[in-house]
């Protein structure tokens, strides 16, 4: 196999704020045995995986299909709990199976099974099988997929490994937990914090697409997500304050660089000035808010949105629609002309940077607001053709090699201001407001449209000056009411991205991981309160 | 596999993992198989998922540090290497300050959950046939309907080093169906859970979800806008389930919480008053859940468990308490250490709570008020005062003098939950059943009626 280079991952715009090159560099240090389990075949070799595959796409040609793809690899998830300075538990997760769907007189069959013989992808192919032929003898033929709708893409043969220096799922659990133990301990030495609680989240795989027209693809991806909770109890109540890792694809690299131990001084002295700072008044007033807090603003109200499938009523049953629909494209004013919102799965460290996506899709750069306008959505090869792609743009994931690939928000950022703005410049021009940082509660409705977000830090602006913390601020907004109001965005000094790592979608749920980024930006006349 | 090789295969690999010296260990063998039928846009849709896993759950601990672990192997020696490289890592970490020992029986309990036979796979083209029979009508007047069936069944067999033995079997099938007439402003969904299932009783659910579905969707026309304002509510059963889940998920009753200072029933525990009818309870042997997978009266660990009852004579009365908590402060371990997503709500008629039949002699004992049908994406705002935020969904409509009226836009509302218990004047006899499938150990159900409260606070109007 010839491993291509057509996927070349790309640096994002602004600095990665906290990621301390040396600390990559020393990386190899803490492995323990110097593998990366994600190289490691799901079978006895990478030839029996190989030929594994061919034998299941030999046998779905013979079951005279339209079109049939694979999934077959392995997966892992590590998540180590502490309590203070304590590991409470490790869990480590590992499964091996294959999933395979088929496209047949015009109906989907899906079958997916961990029994890696070829008895076993028999039996599991048949039964992809009948189920498309038991839906096409009930269903009426014009409410199946055409094959001619179906997007093209080229049978890619190719390799994709997301650079990992530290593998989360060969490192012992004592040297993963370091950091966090070291971290509890500074900010349990501060009179007035009571708690500290910490998990580290990993997600690997190990995955094999393959398709009945031609392509075969290797990747191995990796993400780490890493939260500290500090609780203080003052003042007759609590307040916390939570240190992120910034969530970017690789292993625990990323998290080390982190540094939460130079941190946790500062993040507890906060959690005590939450627990004495008074509540907003409710009102309109202007907000600043940060890139780690935009971050999920960005998802919730742009990524969401403008799933495709979501937009044409796939998701209505659980995560609902949307009200970007598809004759606003390229008409709808989704925010103010400043805001430029660009979908990139290629961006280096991003979470949706997979190489190829789980329809053997090369990932992809392309824009969802351009200029305050609705451009663009994340597409898959069955929906591509509604909005007129012959292409499919990349966005469609299976979290499990048991799952199906369904379309997923990509890596999405806000592109930073062109003019030169610090986040101090901002401040010293906002008359009165808020600035937010960090991310806390959110909730919004099943079109995308009302929502209210809260964050983990926020200070009262007076006269351009930062005066006092806030606690328990929440704003509500309506999505291009919210995103019309922008009238300032930092340069590319400020531009922060960060990893969102529980992105829920499907029936049966599915979890992704992707990547979003913004520099400080302000949103006038926001209601805050309730 | 069979399931009589994997139980082998994890007792043969318990008696091997003898010379690695944990001090507990157990190995859980555990099959899973099932379908989940998906339907979009009104037909079964590409999402539509045919499964058969194993799974091995190794869980242990050696001098105060303790391990989970959960593998797809197929023979003794892979789980032999998962056991070998967890008892490295184990022995790299200090020890858990909290770890407190379970303890386990000596003895094998054996716990079948199901009604027949563990292989119940119903035919699957006489599903797709019923499915198309009930969401066509739909369709063809131009509605959408989305939804799924979900049938999983579940066995597990449990071995550990004391010679206690849990086998626990389960079947059931779940479903919700939305339907909405593609402007997005109608819109209705109707779930089911149904814990025993037959073939009559899974096409039966399907029927009676896209039923209500339908008739939410039907009475939704030209929803109007209200401001936003305190209003009395009438709560559905499928709604309630929603608004109430989430004080579990944050563990508003966990007593360790509260004792710490950090929660909202710190230092007021007693000082919330509830209408003295009103019993909230985690039970797994209450009447509605006889039979279910969850009706299992011990931990896997084999530790017997009893109720907890969090209110009854209008206080908080129990709160939950984990292993750790109870030996550090000589109290009891509570239930919530199996499964907090099992909890039932009963009532008794006092002068203070109404009881009533059902849901429509409910809408006709409200004079003026709100019908919420659903709810979603409800998160916690402020953890002190016990608020939350979350939207109405499918389904808001405006009751006036004993009958729904309208349908109202949806809203966003901001509210103390805790207290939409405690201004509850009315609640309904009859319980719908929520769950989510899965053996022992895992997923929940929830069992819960209609209910009417005051002074629920919306905060801002949507468009929808």
């Amino acid at each position: 196999m010839s491993v291509l280079s057509s996927v070349q991952l790309v640096t994002a715009p602004g600095i990665f704020k906290n990621f301390n090159i040396k600390s990559e560099m020393n990386a190899k240090k803490f492995l323990t045995n110097n593998q990366n389990a994600m190289h490691k075949p799901c079978l006895d070799s990478v030839a029996t995986e190989k030929s594994l595959i061919e034998f299941t796409i030999n046998l779905m040609n013979q079951s005279g299909v339209d079109f049939g793809d694979l999934r077959l690899g392995r997966d892992f998830q590590k998540y180590i709990s502490l309590l203070n300075t304590n590991v409470t538990s490790s869990r480590l997760n590992s499964s091996a199976g294959i999933g395979l769907r088929i496209l047949k007189s015009g109906f989907w069959g899906f079958s997916s099974t961990n029994d890696l013989t070829e008895g076993g992808i028999l039996k599991c192919v048949k039964r992809a099988v009948a189920m498309a032929d038991a839906i096409s003898a009930v269903t009426p033929a014009h409410l199946g997929t055409k094959m001619q709708n179906f997007a093209q893409e080229p049978a890619h043969n190719a390799e994709f490994h997301t650079p990992t220096e530290i593998c989360p799922f060969e490192t012992a659990t004592a040297i993963a937990a370091e950091p966090l133990r070291n971290s509890a301990e500074i900010a349990l030495a501060i009179s007035g914090i009571k708690k500290v609680s910490a998990f580290i989240d990993c997600y690997g795989k190990r995955r094999w697409f393959a398709s009945t027209q031609g392509a075969r693809i290797l990747t191995t991806h990796c993400v780490v997500n890493v939260e500290q909770i500090i609780y203080a109890i003052d003042n007759g109540t609590s307040a916390y304050r939570t240190l992120i890792s910034p969530g970017m694809a690789g292993g625990l690299e990323h998290f080390f660089a982190a540094d939460f131990p130079s941190k946790a001084k500062n993040a507890a002295q906060e959690a005590l000035l939450k627990c004495k700072a008074p509540q907003p008044k409710a009102g309109q007033t202007d907000l600043i808010l940060d890139g780690h807090h935009l971050a999920l603003t960005i998802h919730e109200s742009v990524g969401h949105p403008t799933e495709l499938d979501r937009v044409l009523g796939y998701e209505l049953n659980m995560a609902g629609g949307s009200f970007a629909s598809i004759d606003k494209l390229g008409k709808f004013k989704y925010g103010s002309p400043l805001v430029n919102l660009t979908a990139d799965n290629r961006i280096k460290y991003g979470g949706a940077s997979v190489g190829f996506d789980d329809e053997g899709v090369e990932c992809q750069k392309f824009p969802i607001v351009s200029e305050g306008i609705l451009a663009g959505f994340g597409t898959n090869r069955e929906t591509a053709h509604r909005i007129g792609q012959k292409r499919a743009n990349g966005t469609a994931r299976a979290t499990s090699w048991y799952d199906t690939p369904i379309v997923r928000i990509p890596n999405l950022y806000l592109e930073p201001g062109t003019k030169k703005l610090s986040l101090d410049e901002l401040i010293v021009d906002t008359k009165n407001g808020i600035l937010m940082m960090g991310r806390d509660s959110f909730s919004i409705d099943q079109y995308r449209y009302n929502f209210q977000f809260g964050a983990d830090m926020c200070f009262q602006i007076e006269n351009g000056k930062v005066t006092h913390p806030l606690r328990d601020v929440i704003y509500q907004s309506i999505t291009p009411d919210f995103w019309a109001s922008c009238d300032a965005i930092c340069d590319e000094s400020e531009w922060q991205m960060h990893g969102i790592f529980n992105c829920g979608k499907g029936e049966p749920g599915q979890t992704a991981k992707m990547m979003h980024g913004a520099s400080p930006s302000r949103f006038r006349n926001i209601q805050v309160g309730y | 596999m069979e399931f009589n090789s994997l139980q082998n295969i994890a007792l043969e690999s318990l008696l091997k993992s003898n010379s690695l010296g944990f001090d507990e260990l157990s190995i859980c063998a555990r099959q899973e198989k099932g379908y989940q039928i998906r339907v979009a846009l009104g037909a079964v849709c590409r999402e539509n998922i045919y499964f058969e896993t194993h799974t091995f759950i190794l869980k242990g601990s050696w001098q105060k540090r303790t391990f989970i672990e959960s593998v797809s192997a197929n023979n003794s020696a892979e789980i032999l290497e998962a056991l070998a490289n967890a008892r490295k890592d184990l022995e790299s970490r200090s020890a858990n300050l909290e770890w407190v020992p379970e303890n386990p029986p000596q003895s094998s309990l054996s716990w079948d959950t199901t009604a027949g036979d563990f292989d119940i796979v119903f035919d699957l083209t006489s599903l797709y046939s019923s499915i198309e029979k009930n969401v066509a009508p739909y369709r063809n007047k131009g509605r959408r309907v989305s939804g799924f069936v979900k049938s999983i069944e579940c066995v597990s067999q449990i071995f550990n080093k004391n010679d206690f033995k849990l086998m626990t079997r389960g079947h059931s099938i779940e479903g919700k169906f939305t339907v909405d007439n593609a402007n997005g402003v109608e819109t209705g969904s109707g779930q089911f859970s149904v814990p025993r299932p037959t073939p009559a009783s899974f096409h039966n659910a399907i029927e009676k979800a896209l039923n209500e579905a339908n008739w939410v969707c039907e009475i939704g026309a030209n929803p109007k806008e209200l401001n936003a304002g305190d209003y009395t509510i009438l709560f559905s059963p499928k709604a309630l389930q929603a608004l109430l889940s989430p004080l579990f998920w944050y563990g508003v009753f966990d007593k360790r919480k509260i004792d710490e200072g950090h929660t909202f029933l710190s230092n007021k525990q007693y000082e919330i008053q509830f209408p003295k009818g009103l019993h909230l309870l985690q039970s797994n042997q209450t009447n509605s859940l006889s039979g279910t997978f969850v009706d299992v009266p011990v931990l896997q660990s084999g530790q017997f468990l009893s109720d907890l009852n969090i209110i009854q004579n209008g206080q908080i009365s129990e709160t939950q308490c984990t292993p750790f908590w109870a030996h550090k402060n000589g109290v009891s371990q509570t239930f919530n250490s199996l499964n907090s997503g099992t909890f039932t709500l009963k009532s008794q008629e006092t002068k203070d709570l109404k009881t009533f039949s059902d849901l429509n002699s409910m809408i006709a004992n409200t004079e003026k008020g709100l019908f919420v049908a659903g709810l979603w994406y409800i998160r916690m705002v402020a953890e002190m005062d016990c608020v939350f935020t979350g939207m109405t969904r499918d389904g808001l409509f405006e009751i006036k003098n004993g009958k729904i009226v309208g349908a109202v836009k949806n809203m966003r509302w901001h509210q103390n939950i805790l207290n939409v218990l405690s201004n509850t004047d009315a609640i309904g006899n009859e319980s719908q059943l929520f769950g989510s499938s899965r053996a022992a150990g895992g997923g929940g159900l929830i069992s819960l009626p209609a209910l009417r409260s005051h002074n629920f606070h919306f905060s801002s109007v949507t468009k929808f």
